[in-house]
């Protein structure tokens, strides 16, 4: 208490400074004649009282510093000094400020953007209780080499009621909801949820109340809970629809509650809108083969994840012994949802991090050689500062300053910067990126970019204060460019950092370089069919048509009022797309007419329904047979089509066509169906360009009369402006038709590469920037040198050497270090790209012509910025360099 | 002279405060004499360490000064206790006398109990 009194007064007294000084003067003033008074008295001579009052005081100076040292707080007042001198060098030095404090604003200013990327996307914790306890669990099946397969309803049970590693295990299936009440029909996604659902996550509703246990029994489970954001954007906001029904998919739902705002399932792209109770039926117990559930758990406190790993597989083992149809090669596995969630980003997180960091280093590097150089500059001005008895760690004191003046500069503009390039981020569309809209700049990430401006301020003010402190005072004094002596050692200091900013801008460039050709390569891939003006609009009619008639009846009235849209060139309709939904799944079973049936090698295939026009929508090739027609109905002798790698992988001798295949048809209770295959198809990557085709085989929609349809719309130009005319040609059919997915191909193929092109763009950009920089870099330190050898280039010169062989010592020496640099970074690229080779494709790692491209690129540019000053010290008149001095 | 001790350290303190506290509002001079006198001219105060010391009292908050006219008509600064002071003497006081009488314990003839 008293501390703090004293401080605070002190506090005070550092801002009236003037006022104190005048006081301590006029008090020891008085003391003074008080004192000689007295020894007047005791008879001394008026010069001899006044000494002897003096020696007694101890002189008057000290005495006020040390009144003012206790006035104020001296370590402050030193650094507002420090502070105030620093600014007055760095206005005197507008260039040398203006560089620096614009190395850092970059450095800093892309680091703390990143941060708070990754602090939102990898580090915060999930909006659940204890999120670290969370899992996912996933079927595996050694057949179709599926590792991560969702789960099927028996399964999941079996797996429930025998577990004994989890607090809980729930399921969800998506799910969507046709709405159809005020305004446009439209469909709400969705997701049906097993019960404890909600309290596994320890989430209740904000408004109303959670399912009752009964709600999860069939025929009870007519209840939702609304989202949110779509109780404010339909029902807005009205408290009052807690307890009404609503009408969807055809059907009335009590609603329940709602959710609070901040709820969502971040390891889903795209936000759900409406929760329903998932409820078994006495069928589901039976239903093992169809896998479509998402399995969460939370596990055990006690109960590590290996642990739980290793218990389920056991029940799953048992569970292919009981079951060995179904079953026979299914296993099960466990996933962290953390790890489930950021598992494909992470590795592009990092590497940008990383790129970040390395453009950083090379920021310091920068600054520290600019501050070596300048402190050259300074030598005499600290000579003369060390000789009038200046303590070395009160200079390197100041100089630190300096540099931390620089950094807090570097650390506003940063922070600014980052402002600006979170927007830029931010605003990349369709990126896939988990909670990467939840990106602040909180206080973490204010924290981090003063920590990194604090610790720049070190590193690359520390090394130069330390050096220029040491100065020998006698040569600095003697010499007027300060330390031609020494400057060798000096030089040795900035070759390095030359060297290591070379190597590490050579890093950055073949990082970016390698992602480059990924991409390339990834954009020239044929995927099988041409994107370009396609529309997809997915629905589900199962709910509005409850017959396959009805469903074979409104898809061709749809497609043909489509196709007979102005502007319109193909219209058609699938089960599945490319890329939709993350793609289909290649587990559909079928067996081949006159091949043995073994249970554990069941030929598996995508298996799509198709109308007619789907194929010339969407431009795939026909390459044998025919294609459907209007002939193929649902009387017509059942038909198929399989692509290129169906064919090859079962016929890989003879031709197909002609043959059959025996398929399920699932829309009817029947038998399997023996089907003929009339023609080949080509090929198109239903997973993206990245992966290999999966074997497909297309049936007729008149056949196949499923609910779940996408049309696909080729339009003359850009299909997007024609949605609503698209979407009403389909409402001529039927009025109450909604749509989920409506997307363009193209932005389906963009959103595939998004993160890609994302982490190209920051890695290209930073690559750039590191070049930049080294180029400054390198820039400086030859101006700077040949500067100092200006007197011994014009001696050369005076006797005779041509110009042309002193611009040949000036480049050899400075592009030995860049050749260091180049080779260093060689190796450390060699390194580090190995890393994230599995982000690369169709590119090795160390591709050689990444590697000498990127170098050329280097050489070339470290030449140029070796060549320009080194131009201007060869054109130096040799009596003016002689008189230098 | 050799006689004469320097001030302990951290005693000046309490002595500036006890001083003040007997005598009233007094200025610097005067009470680095009257400590002098007090402790029979056998203490020799460094004047320079003086002042200091009173900055630091009236910083912590134990005596305030106001400027006013000395016995022989001289503008001097005078220092008087404040309330915050005057509990300061008190426990000062305590403190000491408790570390003198234990210390003095240790000094005394060795006494069988």
């Amino acid at each position: 208490m008293k501390l703090l009194r004293g401080w605070l007064a002190r506090l005070a007294g550092m801002f009236r400074k003037n006022d104190s000084d005048r006081e301590f003067a006029a008090e020891l003033e008085s003391h003074l004649q008080l004192h000689i008074e007295d020894n007047l008295r005791r008879g001394m001579n008026p010069a001899e009282a006044r000494r002897q009052a003096l020696i007694r005081l101890g002189g008057l100076e000290p005495v006020k510093e040390a009144l003012r040292d206790r006035q104020g707080l001296p370590f402050f007042e030193t650094f507002a000094q420090d502070v105030r001198f620093a600014l007055r060098m760095l206005r005197k030095n507008p260039v040398f400020t203006a560089v620096v404090v614009l190395t850092l604003t970059l450095g800093i200013g892309v680091n703390t953007a990143i941060f708070s990327v990754v602090n939102a996307v990898l580090l915060r914790p999930l909006p659940f209780r204890d999120p670290d306890r969370l899992v996912t669990l996933w079927q595996t099946n050694i057949a179709h080499n599926a590792e991560l397969d969702a789960v099927s309803p028996a399964n999941f049970l079996d797996w429930r009621d025998d577990s004994t590693a989890f607090d809980g295990m729930v399921a969800m299936n998506y799910w969507s909801f046709d709405y159809t009440g005020k305004g446009e029909p439209e469909a709400f996604t969705g997701e049906l949820v097993s019960k404890d659902f909600f309290q596994l996550l320890g989430v209740s509703p904000a408004i109303g109340r959670a399912f009752l246990p009964e709600e999860y029994e069939p025929g009870k489970d007519h209840v939702v809970l609304l989202s949110h954001g779509l109780w404010q954007r339909r029902f807005g906001s009205d408290p009052a629809i807690v307890g009404q029904i609503i009408s969807l998919r055809d059907q009335p739902y009590l609603v329940a509650g709602v959710l609070p705002a901040d709820f969502h399932l971040p390891w889903i792209g795209k936000d759900r809108e409406v929760f329903a109770p998932l409820a078994f039926t006495p069928q589901s117990h039976q239903l093992r083969t169809a896998t479509y559930l998402m399995v969460l758990g939370r596990l055990k406190p006690q109960v590590s994840l290996e642990q739980a790993r290793t218990m389920l597989s056991r029940t799953a083992l048992r569970l292919a012994k009981e079951y060995p149809t179904e079953n026979g090669s299914a296993g099960a596995t466990v996933r962290p949802l953390s790890e489930q969630m950021t598992g494909k980003i992470r590795p592009l997180l990092l590497l940008v991090s990383g790129a970040a960091g390395l453009v950083l280093l090379i920021g310091c590097a920068n600054v520290a050689n600019l501050l070596l150089v300048r402190g050259s500059q300074r030598g005499r001005e600290l000579a003369i500062r060390a000789s009038l008895g200046a303590a070395r760690t009160r200079m390197v004191r100041q100089l630190l300053t300096e540099s931390f003046v620089l950094c807090a500069a570097g650390c506003a503009g940063g922070l600014l910067l980052a402002r600006w390039a979170l927007k830029f981020i931010l605003g990349v569309q369709h990126s896939g990126i988990p909670r990467l809209s939840e990106t602040t700049m909180d206080t973490q990430v204010l924290f981090f970019a003063a920590g990194i401006a604090l610790l720049t301020g070190l590193v690359f003010g520390l090394v130069p204060a330390l050096r220029i402190s040491r100065t020998d005072l006698q040569s600095a004094m003697r010499r007027r460019t300060g330390w031609s002596r020494t400057a060798g050692s000096r030089q040795g200091l900035k070759g390095f950092f030359v060297i290591s900013q070379v190597a590490l801008a050579l890093t950055l460039l073949v990082g970016a370089g390698l992602l480059l050709r990924s991409l390339v390569n990834l954009l020239n891939v044929d995927s099988g069919y041409s994107a370009d003006h396609v529309l997809a609009l997915q629905v589900y009619a199962w709910a509005r048509y409850s017959t396959n008639a009805q469903r074979t009846v409104f898809f061709q009235n749809a497609v043909r009022n489509l196709a007979a849209l102005p502007g319109v060139e193909a219209a058609g309709a699938a089960s599945s797309l490319p890329l939709l939904l993350g793609g289909p799944d290649e587990s559909f079973h079928f067996s081949i007419e006159g091949r043995p049936l073994r249970a554990d090698q069941q030929p598996t295939a995508i298996q799509t329904v198709v109308t007619p026009g789907y194929f010339s929508a969407l431009g795939v090739p026909l390459v044998r047979g025919k294609l459907f027609s209007e002939f193929d109905t649902a009387d017509s002798p059942p038909v198929v089509l399989v692509n290129q790698t169906l064919a090859k992988r079962y016929w890989p001798d003879e031709d197909p066509i002609g043959r059959h295949i025996v398929v399920q048809i699932f829309t009817s209770q029947g038998p399997p169906v023996s089907c003929e295959i009339v023609g080949i198809v080509g090929d198109t990557r239903q997973w993206g360009p990245e992966d290999h085709p999966g074997a497909e085989f297309f049936q007729p929609h008149t056949q196949v009369p499923t609910g779940s349809m996408a049309f696909v719309v080729r339009t003359a130009g850009d299909p997007v402006i024609r949605t609503n005319e698209i979407k009403r040609a389909i409402w001529a059919t039927d009025a109450k038709t909604t749509f989920y997915e409506v997307q363009t191909m193209t932005n389906l193929r963009d959103g595939f590469l998004a993160n890609r092109r994302l982490s190209l763009g920051l890695l290209a950009g930073f690559a750039a920037l590191a070049l930049a920089l080294a180029a400054i870099g390198i820039y400086g330190v030859i101006s700077y040198t040949t500067a100092l050898r200006t007197q011994e280039i014009g001696i050369r010169i005076a006797l005779g050497a041509q110009r042309s062989s002193v611009l040949g010592i000036i480049l050899a020496g400075g592009m030995r270090m860049v050749l260091a640099g180049v080779v260093a970074g060689c190796l450390l690229a060699l390194l580090l790209t190995r890393l994230f080779a599995s982000l690369l494709y169709g590119v090795g790692a160390a591709d050689p012509w990444t590697f000498s491209g990127v170098a050329a690129l280097l050489l070339l540019v470290a030449f140029a910025a070796c060549y320009l000053p080194a131009r201007r010290a060869t054109r130096v008149d040799p009596l003016v360099a002689l008189r230098y001095e | 002279m050799d006689t004469k001790s320097d001030v302990w350290q951290g005693t000046l303190a309490l002595m500036i405060l006890k001083t003040i506290e007997v005598m009233g509002p007094l200025h610097g001079y005067g009470i680095a004499r009257r400590i002098e006198q007090t402790s029979g001219n056998r203490l020799l105060i460094n004047y320079g360490t003086l002042y200091p010391a009173l900055l630091k009292l009236e910083q912590e908050g134990y005596i305030a000064s106001e400027w006013g006219a000395s016995e022989n008509n001289r503008r001097a600064k005078f220092y008087r206790l404040t309330r915050a002071g005057r509990k300061q003497v008190q426990e000062e006081t305590r403190d000491w006398e408790k570390a003198t009488d234990i210390l003095a314990r240790f000094l005394a003839p060795e006494q069988k109990t």
